[in-house]
């Protein structure tokens, strides 16, 4: 196959016709299929295994394990669900329990890593606030990224977060709001991590 | 509703750092990790372990080649890391004794940490009040006491697999023998055949009182998982259960109901088979272990992960109008063994990978925190003569206080 960009659009996603022949094909080992479906996916399970685990190198592998899992699961695979969001429950939740198991390991370990500030894209920060964004969610406690990754990366509502993470929606809904006015609060008054 | 407010906006056009670089990174990696086109991967189940071993070799084949897999290795190694000063396991954080087996033997562990090694055995379990425990060895069933005397042996014609005993009186031991379950009495008395053919699945026995002549009555699971029960003094027709429950993995907690668990659901049924409550399972999972509370309100099942090389803690709550599993913990490598403390409050798990043994307290309610305590090393602190490559000992049973 021939070596395209990888588009990080905020339009990914596939019409579900076309996702369930991609799905199809992907089924008889048409790497065409697997490509299309990873474009259309992979990024935005990236983005919020990123804002979940502060590390983009772990995010990166957890987003990867993520897809290739839900590829290899695909003769098990409901057709009639959507795909996207399928592998974007599996990518939060390993991201959810990578930064548990760092939590864990920390407090036998050395130094813990959750200390350290997010790293920073050298290509990115021409916007301050941008940047001042990124440093204010890496500053949030892990509950708090988890339901701002489902929510407004992964576009998952209250009521499917509440039932993916096994919490009352009035919990969701809680830190939800809290999580929004930590970060306005932080944003606004210029404090960043680190 | 109102409109997304302008920090919401933000946050939904939100861009990960290097994330075209990454993306392309991924996209080579999953390309490589793909079978050769037009080959179909090959269904995944709880014994063809084959193809799973073929795309796990290619799937690590990419993390070693890519920056990003260094970070994988080094998590899992760091995982694994033995070198580090780690808790040692001196006590339990509930009440009650442990019971644990590796291919060096099995070992009884106190509420305080001590431990005695009941000898060169493959498996164990415990009688019903912690008095006796019948292990395995090869074609040999032997009930031993808990510091290791032996009580009674008897030798079967197939390799011996997963004795179970009646409760409460452990007046009964079911086991498997080759793919024939039998029975035997609690003084190693009246061994013989129930069923000729049965799934590699232990049985599950119906709980019962301490009458003189109780029914003892055993569910197991036929070849294909269906689920049957059969009183083993009296072992006319077998109930069945309907055709479309399938186990691998039979609970019947001493005050609970009988779980069939399956890769899909957890089916509930009554004491004469008939389905009460199904309770579905997450997609795509596959069934490893499964354990029940005493009360039989929870279950914990080990199932693998949402990837290949990895397992997860499922907890469900089986009782109740709203039965519900949820996701406790994933860890790379399997669980080696789980089981529910007497009092139903903790959950041990073992994690071979690394060495580690995990107690888990759910939590209490939904804003509260499942609480993780982790002793570290415990191939080396059961079994300190067993060399650098100490099999694991897997955990097999948390049994009353004596």
């Amino acid at each position: 196959m021939a070596k395209r960009g990888v588009q990080t659009s905020a339009t990914e996603g596939l019409p579900r016709r076309q996702e369930r022949r991609l799905i199809d094909q992907a089924r008889k080992g048409s790497e065409d299929a697997v490509e299309a479906l990873f474009r259309a996916y992979w990024a935005r399970a990236y983005r919020a295994a990123q804002m979940v685990c502060r590390d983009p190198v772990a995010a990166e592998d957890i987003a990867q394990e993520a897809f290739l899992a839900a590829i290899r699961r695909l003769d098990r695979f409901d057709r009639r669900r959507p795909f996207g969001p399928w592998v974007h429950r599996i990518a939060v939740n390993r991201a959810i329990d990578w930064t548990r198991a760092r939590a864990l390991r920390a407090e036998s370990g050395p130094a813990p890593l959750e200390s350290l500030p997010a790293r920073s894209d050298p290509g990115s920060g021409d916007d301050p606030r941008e940047q001042g964004l990124a440093e204010a969610i890496g500053a949030l406690s892990a509950e708090h990224r988890a339901v701002i990754a489902m929510r407004y990366v992964l576009e998952m509502s209250p009521g499917e977060i509440a039932a993916e993470l096994g919490l009352p929606r009035g919990t969701v809904n809680s830190r939800l709001r809290r999580a929004l006015d930590r970060l306005e609060s932080t944003l606004q008054s210029g404090e960043v991590a680190g | 509703m109102s409109p997304p407010s302008k920090l919401e906006r933000e946050l939904t056009a939100y861009r990960a750092p290097d994330e075209a670089r990454a993306a392309e990174r991924g996209l080579d990696v999953v390309r490589r990790s793909l079978p050769p086109e037009g080959q179909q991967t090959a269904r995944s189940g709880l014994r063809r372990r084959g193809a799973i071993a073929a795309v796990a070799a290619a799937l690590l084949a990419g993390l070693a080649l890519t920056p990003a897999g260094a970070s994988v290795r080094d998590w899992i190694a760091g995982a694994i890391d033995t070198d580090a000063e780690r808790p040692v396991l001196d006590r339990l954080p509930a009440g009650g004794q442990l019971l644990s087996s590796s291919r060096r033997g099995s070992w009884v562990i106190a509420e305080d940490g001590s431990r005695r090694r009941l000898g060169a055995y493959q498996q164990a379990s415990w009688s019903p009040s912690g008095l006796f425990v019948a292990v395995v060895r090869g074609n040999l069933l032997t009930a031993v006491e808990p510091d290791g005397d032996e009580r009674w042996s008897l030798s079967a014609e197939g390799r011996v697999a997963d004795p179970v005993w009646a409760g409460p009186s452990g007046f009964r031991i079911a086991y498997r023998s080759g793919s024939s379950l039998r029975v035997v009495n609690g003084d190693g008395t009246g061994d013989r055949e129930l069923v000729d053919d049965v799934a590699p699945v232990a049985a599950a026995w119906m709980p019962g009182t301490l009458d003189l002549a109780p029914p003892f009555v055993v569910a197991f699971a036929e070849p294909d998982g269906r689920v049957r029960a059969v009183d083993v003094d009296n072992p006319a027709e077998p109930l069945k259960a309907p055709g479309w429950v399938r186990a691998e993995s039979l609970l019947w907690p001493s005050r609970g109901k009988l779980l069939a668990v399956s890769d899909s659901e957890v089916v509930v049924l009554s004491r004469s088979l008939r389905p009460r409550r199904r309770i579905p399972l997450p997609e795509a999972t596959q069934i490893d272990d499964a354990a029940a509370s005493p009360s039989g309100r929870r279950l914990v099942i080990a199932a693998a992960g949402s990837s290949l090389g990895r397992s997860e803690l499922l907890l469900g709550r089986v009782a109740g109008s709203r039965s519900r599993v949820r996701r406790v913990f994933e860890v790379p490598g399997r669980y080696g063994g789980i089981a529910f403390s007497p009092d139903g409050k903790w959950i041990a798990a073992g994690w071979p990978e690394a060495d580690s043994w995990l107690f888990i307290r759910p939590r209490a309610n939904r804003k509260s925190l499942d609480r993780i305590e982790a002793f570290d090393g415990i191939g080396r602190q059961l079994d300190p003569g067993g060399g650098p490559r100490t099999p694991f000992p897997e955990i097999e049973g948390w049994c009353c206080a004596p």
